[in-house]
């Protein structure tokens, strides 16, 4: 630094003024944030605008469990097998037969079976070719 | 969080974790009283700095209170910095450069606003100093203000280079040359009263 540089950095500048602290902190004491509260958060912080809903519903979703478990019982495999088959609808047999008698045809038409599902296991295996 | 503690060993600045201040448990805000500090220990070279960079006292006011306020409202702008003055002087120039822009026309208008100029140095004991001061504050209003914050960081902060580059974001060899050029303006500017001085 030379002696022009040093000239120049005796000048003093002038302090800030004193009333702007006051000021300048309050504004700054204004814009700090509130500290957020420390409790710990609990159920009833939740259900408590509006218990009764909160019951309601509590109500409807172990009403909905109930059937839901009555239903489920109703349809176990046991009670699936126990079911009568239901009847073919088709009218394939009895087209057969009147079609038999028009024609003349004495000989009894061929019953087809009714199909009577098998279990897996009892299926024959298949060949997959990759 | 953390908070701005005086190094004794070496006697500079350091942050410190909030929990390890006593009155500053974790969680706690920064209180005003952290402002205060903060306030009594950098306001007078931050009011310096930007009433030299801005040229003027309203707006030199401005950006401090923003500082401020922004430094209460996110007290976790303070986490990590090993350097506060340096820190806050970056703040105040981005603050001060975000007013200048905005308010647009005053870089454009040195020749105008000259009128408007608030005084910057002190009044001195000195017979030859008033006109000096008077001609030192004009020559300084016409450099430009990139210039003017370097001028200013270097003569009247006693900064270095690096210091100056790393405040203020710029190169290294951008900070020296916006010195060199400052300075060889103000020095061609004052001449004929340095010489009489002298």
């Amino acid at each position: 630094m030379d002696n022009f540089e040093s000239q120049l950095s005796s000048q003093k500048i002038r302090p800030i003024p004193t009333h702007w602290k006051g000021q300048i902190l309050s504004a700054a004491a204004r814009s700090t944030p509130s500290p957020l509260p420390q409790e710990a958060w609990t159920w009833r912080d939740l259900l408590w605008p509006c218990p009764q809903v909160w019951a309601g519903f509590a109500a409807a979703w172990l009403l909905v469990l109930f059937l839901n478990i009555s239903i489920t019982e109703k349809s176990t495999p046991a009670t699936m097998a126990a079911r009568p088959t239901p009847a073919p609808v088709d009218g394939y047999a009895e087209r057969q037969r009147l079609l038999a008698e028009i024609l003349g045809d004495t000989r009894k038409p061929p019953i087809q079976p009714s199909f009577v599902p098998r279990r897996r296991s009892e299926a024959a295996p298949i060949a997959v070719a990759v | 969080m953390a908070g701005i503690v005086r190094n004794e060993t070496d006697g500079d600045y350091v942050c410190q974790s909030l929990e390890s201040i006593p009155e500053m448990k974790s969680g706690h805000m920064p209180t005003e009283w952290d402002l205060k500090r903060l306030y009594d220990e950098h306001a007078q070279s931050l009011f310096a700095f930007l009433l030299n960079f801005t040229r003027n006292e309203d707006d030199t006011r401005d950006v401090l209170q923003e500082l401020f306020c922004k430094l209460a409202s996110r007290p976790e702008l303070l986490d990590n910095v090993r350097e506060p003055r340096a820190f806050l002087i970056r703040l105040c120039h981005n603050l001060a450069v975000d007013l200048m822009r905005r308010r647009g026309t005053r870089d454009r208008n040195h020749a105008a606003l000259a009128g408007e100029e608030s005084e910057i140095f002190a009044p001195q004991s000195h017979a030859d100093d008033p006109a000096f001061r008077e001609a030192l504050t004009t020559a300084l209003a016409e450099l430009p203000s990139e210039q003017r914050a370097v001028v200013h960081l270097k003569l009247w902060e006693g900064w270095t280079f690096e210091q100056i580059a790393a405040a203020l974001q710029i190169p290294l060899n951008t900070a020296g040359s916006r010195y060199r050029y400052g300075v060889d303006k103000l020095r061609e500017r004052l001449r004929p009263l340095y010489d009489e001085i002298k």
